[in-house]
């Protein structure tokens, strides 16, 4: 399904990613240096001792007008950003549902979706990252994340979105994978760089959201390339005992809370053969930066729609695999190349949680 | 003040749209003597006034957020 923009929304995308540039490049900056000069402050009132927790930057910060304003004007865009998409579709609404349901002919890969599904309250309760109506309350949630993850994360994912997939196949061991299976896919961004680092093998990818996988497999569709969706939950798949040889995700632990994560590793390590690999792309935790980037990166905990953002953050993910009964547990840096700029915490490497059973 | 900011950020949208349908028209006009609405919705720009647009955009953005240059405090 081709999405072309008329000028109107174009020049209302270009404001939008216009002021999340400025918001990361030039007002961070300066609160940046605003923080510095409390920090100087504290230290001068405490021994020479500065803020050491993400809860001591948090007690400076948020008195400051500069940082509750460049929040405000974050999320204000924010909101405006989902908007403006579901504006330029409208008019086409009908018209795109009728394509999503219609059976695609002669596909090269397929999906299914499950009407009887119930998904779990931890994810209908939520709007992920103030999407409106969520991943799943709207037939062009699909349409609408492809169009707005490229703005939210400033193009740093490229024009397929696919970097951070390519950044996890990068550092998977290289091996004949016969099956493989993606967990908790969307629409597909990621699955189709790693299906193309391990052609040949047999992909599937599962989501809760039928939205999602209905747009996800035109998607893969037109980019010519094989893969099975289906509407499943994570945490209990319809899949059988060790039918896969590779299972990954890649930016979804921070979506569940910390019993979801763990119904997760264990489903997984049912579904994988022995000697199978599980590998896991997120963005690193609280612990492997300074206080001030973790206070930063913890504003989406209670203002951009991830309530499970802080938990997952600060979670002993690895634990997490050794208890579930996985082998030779590792975390490996993955860097992306990235294409667009303004991360507002700075270029971080992703984070790889490999294991084996 | 979240309030007030929402405004501005809606307010500069709307008035962001309309410089960037002016530059086209402008354009156009020089080109052609005579343009349609649908000639301006349909409007692909090339590289270089991809380029153009976006230092254009954020020049534009940084004035209209000028007042942020300071501590606030």
């Amino acid at each position: 399904m081709q999405i072309e923009h008329n000028r109107s929304s174009q020049a209302a995308f270009d404001y939008v990613e216009g002021l999340k540039r400025y918001v990361a490049e030039k007002s961070m900056p300066k609160l940046r240096a605003a923080y510095e000069t409390r920090e100087h402050r504290y230290a001068q009132a405490h021994n020479g001792e500065k803020p050491t927790t993400m809860e001591q930057v948090g007690e400076l910060m948020r008195p400051m007008t500069l940082y509750r304003y460049n929040r405000a004007i974050q999320q204000a865009n924010q909101g405006f950003m989902w908007a403006v998409i579901y504006e330029s579709l409208e008019p086409r609404r009908a018209e795109l549902a009728e394509e999503l349901n219609r059976p695609t002919e002669n596909a090269l890969g397929s999906v299914e979706t499950d009407p009887d599904l119930e998904p779990p309250r931890y994810y209908t309760a939520v709007e992920f990252h103030l999407q409106p109506r969520s991943y799943h309350g709207d037939d062009l949630a699909g349409v609408v994340y492809d169009i707005g993850a490229p703005i939210y994360v400033l193009h740093r994912n490229g024009p397929d979105s696919g970097e951070s997939g390519r950044a996890l196949a990068s550092v998977i061991p290289p091996a004949r994978y016969e099956k493989i299976l993606d967990m908790g896919c969307g629409v597909g961004q990621k699955t189709i760089p790693v299906a193309d680092a391990f052609s040949g093998s047999e992909v599937h990818a599962i989501d809760l959201s039928a939205p999602m996988i209905k747009y996800a497999h035109k998607r893969a569709e037109r980019m010519g390339r094989r893969v099975h969706f289906s509407q499943q939950n994570v945490e209990r798949t319809k899949f059988a005992d060790e039918s896969f040889d590779l299972v990954f995700s890649t930016i979804l632990l921070h979506e569940l809370p910390p019993v979801a994560i763990q119904n997760m590793i264990a489903e997984i390590h049912r579904l994988l053969k022995p000697g199978g690999l599980t590998a896991h792309l997120n963005l690193p935790p609280y612990s492997q930066m300074s206080a001030y980037n973790a206070f930063l990166m913890n504003w989406e905990t209670h203002n951009n729609g991830e309530p499970y953002w802080q938990a997952f953050h600060k979670l002993d993910l690895p634990a997490v695999f050794r208890v579930a009964g996985f082998k030779n547990i590792r975390e490996v840096a993955a860097e992306s190349k990235n294409t667009g700029r303004g991360a507002y915490s700075g270029k971080s490497p992703y984070l790889v949680t490999m294991a084996e059973k | 003040m979240d309030i007030l900011l929402g405004i501005v950020v809606s307010l500069g949208n709307e008035v962001y749209a309309l410089r960037d349908r002016l530059r086209i028209i402008e354009k156009m006009l020089e080109a052609k003597g005579t343009i349609s609405r649908a000639d301006v919705e349909a409007y692909k720009p090339t590289p270089e006034e991809e380029e153009e647009i976006r230092k254009d955009n954020d020049a534009f953005i940084a004035r209209l957020f000028r007042v942020f240059e300071g501590d606030l405090d």
